[in-house]
């Protein structure tokens, strides 16, 4: 993921304290937090309770962790996920549909990919804004592939994603690429529903 | 053109884990980090990703196959981002709330710290029982202290003693392992980074070429600056934003990667340059503004993201949309284009224009590292994945041809020897070319490899043309002008602006799926053209045949 181009003397400042150096963090992360949050509950005021809980959390947390050693952006989101998760357990349910797997299309890490949802029709992708469905294709999928596939798209690094979900990278590539082919057969599945 | 269906080609074994290893087999080897620690399943990844390498050069079905993901990838990335960024945009900021959360547990956390001082000032001081009294915490009595710690003390050792033995059982069991996999390997420690795939390629939808079409003054100002649209599958035109006010100058630098946003400059008579981006649902917004004699060209990041050039000595990026920006200190001759997190540029401090530096934006210390030598002016084309960079050498000195270098400036080769100049990509990623042989301009597809035949796809992509630089245009040698040449994404369509012996020019379209070519409009004298590129901005409703004046000679 592009990093604050001083984010490492920032995360030793904050560590040591410096409220100026975590709130510049902040400035750069939170608009980020906040996306992948609404991205995975669809829920604007659980939304804005996640991320100020999370970068409440992350500023308690700091002066504990060594600044050298702390790879921000991965600790922070794992903070955001494990705050909804713990949210969502709390709450017994959640506001958008629950992430389990449809029958066949489920995200099993040990199931290879196939190619057969690289056949799609050309048109695939004629317009980058159909939001409603890009949502119901992420409802389909499980919580962890979804949290991959958003950060794939936000330019995480393998290594940083499996960081953030405490995966191995094997496990990521994996997740990874039968994420990706989960969404794309969904994706073209609904859309084909839609036109017809 | 020919499409390549992986249904019609041969199976392969590798095929689920080419698809599986993508982004990594996407990155050079020679990027790769060592790991200090790897899973078991980590170093099989690693042995698998170096059997794929070699196998995948060889595989035709592997190759289409990678070719097809890299796309669909690169499709739902930009789709996602998109989602992410609508997605912000609806949950209002928090930023506020939270700085304030943290400023009162800082308040807080001072004034809890405060009492704690005073009372060991009153402790040290013996105080009185009666003002002990007053105190709004009860005092600790020492004595406590002492079992308390060595409870504390007692649990960490616990803690300690379990955590060591854990690390011990695991360590056990990964050497168990490794020594197994090493038995079967001979390096396994490496581990490759993942492929940050951000190229702006997209088959999909990018279907119309943006024109820019300018009107010059006898004094040689720009008149009037009007963005057209072609859609080729429809072949209509339509008029986008005309602005008919008196400027310097007018340059063009791209479309953004959502295709939706053209990126273009103005330079006032009064020599401020201004840039400013279009796209259909906002029409023209400037962004940013320099002296023309500190502005430099710019390129988009993303889909929001620009970096400008300032020849003073920086680059700024900028977001579009908010104008947030930042800026690095760093001397550039031209940007070429952006790869997350390098910057390619042309030039450096003390260096010509000919060759091509890169930074890694993300670095703290921004260190330009040499990636290729060319001549002045060369262009320089990054394939798809962002691995190649090709560029035509066609100077005197040095062999002619198209040369390939790796995007961190390793192996660098001759791809190709001869004429030609590379102007895009097809679909399955081959390099495009465009060549002069006799008096025609031709179309080649190049090969995956410099060993794989090529094929032609277009024998006269601009029957008559002397020129795609200008009208001094010579007969026997077809000048041609990377400005004046856009490719469609997938290598379906081109755009070219060409002029002819009788000092006319014209705007050209060519089919290469189909292998026709034909004239789209012949333009004024006066007329210049700019082509940003090809991009998903969907044509309006009314089409150009009632302003089709404003286009014809």
């Amino acid at each position: 993921m592009k990093a604050l181009d001083d984010e490492s003397q920032l995360t030793i400042a904050a560590c040591q304290g410096s409220v100026e150096a975590f709130e510049a963090l902040v400035l750069h992360y939170e608009p980020r937090i906040r996306r992948m949050l609404y991205s995975l509950t669809q829920d604007r005021q659980l939304t804005q309770d996640l991320c100020q809980e999370t970068f409440l959390a992350a500023y308690r947390a700091m002066p504990r962790m060594r600044g050298e050693d702390l790879h921000f952006a991965p600790w922070l989101y794992r903070i955001a996920l494990n705050q909804m998760r713990s949210e969502w357990r709390r709450r017994k349910h959640v506001t958008w549909v629950p992430f389990s797997p449809p029958q066949g299309f489920g995200d099993d890490l040990f199931a290879q990919p196939c190619e057969d949802y690289l056949e799609s029709p050309e048109h695939f992708e004629e317009q980058v804004g159909q939001r409603d469905l890009i949502q119901r294709v992420l409802a389909r999928l499980p919580e962890a592939s979804v949290a991959c596939l958003l950060l794939d798209a936000e330019g995480f690094s393998y290594r940083e994603i499996a960081e953030t979900l405490q995966e191995t990278l094997s496990a990521v590539r994996s997740r990874l690429a039968r994420a990706r082919q989960s969404f794309q057969q969904l994706y073209t599945r609904f859309e084909q529903e839609e036109r017809s | 053109m020919k499409y390549v269906d992986i249904r019609d080609m041969p199976p392969c074994t590798f095929s689920p884990q080419c698809l599986r290893l993508l982004d990594d087999l996407d990155m050079p080897p020679a990027i790769s980090a060592p790991t200090r620690f790897a899973y078991i399943e980590d170093l099989q990844d690693e042995r698998q990703l170096r059997q794929l390498r070699s196998h995948v050069s060889a595989c035709p079905t592997c190759s289409a196959l990678l070719a097809k993901a890299r796309r669909v990838r690169t499709e739902q990335r930009a789709m996602l981002y998109h989602f992410l960024l609508t997605n912000e945009r609806d949950v209002p900021s928090t930023t506020s709330a939270i700085f304030a959360a943290i400023r009162e547990e800082k308040v807080q956390h001072e004034e809890d710290a405060r009492p704690v001082r005073a009372r060991s000032q009153n402790l040290t001081l013996c105080a009185p029982p009666d003002e002990q009294d007053n105190l709004p915490f009860p005092v600790p009595v020492p004595s406590h202290s002492r079992p308390f710690h060595l409870r504390n003390l007692f649990q960490n050792i616990l803690t300690l003693a379990t955590v060591a033995a854990v690390i011990l059982a695991a360590v056990g069991l990964f050497n168990r392992f490794t020594s197994k996999s090493n038995s079967n390997q001979s390096t396994s420690n490496s581990s490759q980074p993942p492929a940050q795939d951000n190229s702006t390629v997209n088959t999909y939808g990018w279907d119309t070429v943006v024109i820019g079409l300018t009107v010059l003054s006898a004094a040689g100002m720009v008149k009037s600056l009007t963005f057209y649209s072609y859609n080729a599958p429809s072949g209509k035109m339509s008029q986008l934003v005309s602005v008919t006010q008196d400027f310097a100058a007018v340059e063009t630098d791209g479309i953004s990667q959502d295709g939706q946003s053209v990126l273009y400059a103005t330079t006032s008579p009064a020599q401020q340059k201004t840039y400013a981006t279009y796209t259909s649902s906002t029409a023209e917004r400037p962004f940013y503004r320099l002296s023309a004699n500190e502005g430099g060209n710019a390129i988009w990041m993303d889909a929001e993201h620009v970096l400008v050039q300032d020849t003073a000595g920086k680059v700024v990026e900028l977001n579009v949309r908010s104008g947030d920006q930042r800026t690095w200190a760093l001397k550039t001759g031209k940007l070429a284009f952006y790869h997350q997190p390098f910057l390619y540029f042309a030039g450096a401090e003390h260096a010509d224009a000919g060759q091509l530096y890169r930074v890694n934006l993300a670095d703290t210390e921004l260190m330009p590292q040499l990636v290729a030598q060319a001549a002045p002016g060369t262009r320089f084309w990054l394939n798809p994945s962002g691995t190649t960079i090709f560029y035509a050498n066609q100077e005197a000195s040095g062999e002619r041809g198209i040369y390939a270098v790796g995007s961190d400036g390793a192996n660098a080769h001759l791809w190709r020897a001869g004429a030609g100049v590379p102007i895009g990509y097809a679909a399955d990623s081959a390099l495009m070319a465009l060549q002069q042989v006799g008096e025609r301009l031709e179309v080649v597809q190049l090969g995956a490899t410099p060993t794989q035949p090529e094929h032609v796809m277009l024998a006269d992509a601009a029957p008559g043309a002397v020129s795609l630089c200008g009208p001094d245009g010579e007969t026997a040698v077809i000048a041609l002008c990377a400005q004046n040449i856009a490719l469609e994404p997938d290598g379906h369509g081109l755009l070219l602006h060409v002029y002819y012996a009788n000092g006319e020019h014209s705007l050209v379209y060519d089919d290469l799926a189909a292998g026709t070519s034909r004239t789209l409009r012949r333009l004024p004298t006066n007329a210049g053209v700019r082509l940003p590129g090809w991009s998903k901005i969907s044509t309006p409703a009314a089409s150009l045949n009632s302003q089709a004046a404003c286009l014809c000679a």
